[in-house]
């Protein structure tokens, strides 16, 4: 094998995969705000990587199959969440400091966020998990896809833990 | 929910802000949430794992994407399957109707129907289209050709099964177990009549079972 990832080296569905990995790692990417110009190149990354995974392994790349292509694209996804993690770092440093007062919450609206927080905590783990998803705006379907639990647990949890985030609040005056 | 819910979510949301705007270490690693992102577990250490990923905006997004690309099918979902009888009827309809056209050549004319006694030229099924017990396998008449064989190969090799025939069309999915042909190719060999034979190119099929 060679070390050039020229396309006529992989087979036809081997190509479509390829094709079908960056178009899901780009659509991914822009649903939750990881865009960039280098999202452009993210199928010719997820090759590269596929090329180099085989080459370390020996591999004939005509008889790979498509959940080779998954795990590059999931390398690639990682690199891409990484050097956005860097940037965002970055921009942190810069605007360390910069934080105007305006922009800080008041001293009643301090208090009710911090009780909040200290309900939410309190909670039972599996609880707090459906409760967080909860209060982010995801419906049932949502948590259920996000955690893996069946629909009957989900439902379960969410309203136990509803019950219980009101009553640590009513508890405190907030609710 | 309710009005209610609505203020919850609303400090939760001013709640998730404050915890971006401190910048403290993400509480993951992208290789732990991409393990959090995989697994199907239900143990309490994952609950943990994933409660400290959810509470943090960054990470909680990282994680939903990464359980994106995991989550998904590595391959592309197969089209839904036409139910038997009518795929046997439209079967039917589709070897009938191309016997005719490859045998009349009214539609088509000589150049679109017949190949040249170099090779053989397939015509249907298209490369990666699918196909079924009842689905006909068209290819271009050879000039000087007495028979065809068609050929189904497995992935190793192996041939499938073997059609012989003197015309351009074979059914050759109908004697196989679809499950069998899966990663399957398709040749034609033209036996031509003065001795030898030529050989079309090998094209994969996608079959559904």
């Amino acid at each position: 094998m060679t070390s050039d990832p020229s396309s006529s080296s992989l087979s036809l569905d081997i190509e479509h995969a390829l094709a079908r990995w960056g178009g899901i790692v780009r659509r991914a990417a822009h649903r939750y705000g990881f865009d960039g110009p280098d999202l452009q190149e993210i199928e010719q990354d997820i090759r590269i990587r596929l090329w180099r995974a085989l080459e370390r392994q020996g591999e004939n790349p005509k008889g790979v199959g498509a959940s080779y292509v998954q795990e590059a694209a999931k390398s690639a996804t990682i690199d891409l969440l990484r050097r956005r993690r860097r940037e965002r770092e970055q921009v942190a440093l810069d605007q360390a400091g910069d934080v105007p007062a305006s922009s800080r919450a008041g001293g009643d609206e301090e208090q009710l966020t911090a009780l909040l927080e200290r309900a939410i905590t309190a909670l039972a783990p599996d609880r707090r998990v459906a409760v967080r998803l909860h209060l982010e705006g995801r419906d049932r379907d949502d948590i259920v896809r996000l955690t893996g639990w069946s629909e009957a647990r989900t439902r379960n949890l969410l309203y136990r833990g509803l019950e219980d985030l009101r009553s640590a609040l009513r508890g405190e005056g907030a609710a | 929910m309710s009005e209610n819910d609505d203020e919850l979510r609303a400090r939760y949301a001013t709640l998730l802000a404050r915890r971006a705007r401190e910048g403290a270490p993400a509480p993951a690693t992208l290789e732990e949430i991409l393990a959090l992102a995989e697994s199907g577990a239900d143990t309490p250490e994952r609950v943990a794992r994933l409660d400290r990923v959810l509470a943090d905006p960054r990470t909680r997004d990282e994680y939903r994407m990464l359980r994106e690309v995991a989550r998904a099918e590595p391959v592309a979902a197969r089209r839904r399957a036409v139910p038997w009888p009518l795929a046997a009827a439209a079967g039917l309809v589709l070897v009938a109707g191309a016997a005719l056209l490859a045998r009349a050549g009214r539609v088509t004319g000589p150049d679109e129907m017949r190949g040249d006694a170099t090779s053989v030229t397939l015509v249907t099924p298209a490369p990666d289209a699918d196909v079924t017990a009842t689905t006909p396998f068209v290819w271009r008449a050879v000039p000087g050709a007495s028979r065809y064989v068609v050929e189904l190969l497995a992935p190793s090799g192996e041939v499938l099964t073997s059609v012989e025939t003197s015309d351009t069309i074979a059914t050759p999915m109908a004697s196989l177990d679809g499950a069998r042909a899966r990663g399957a190719r398709w040749w034609v060999t033209a036996q031509l009549g003065a001795g030898g034979s030529v050989r079309s190119e090998a094209r994969p099929l996608r079959t559904i079972e």
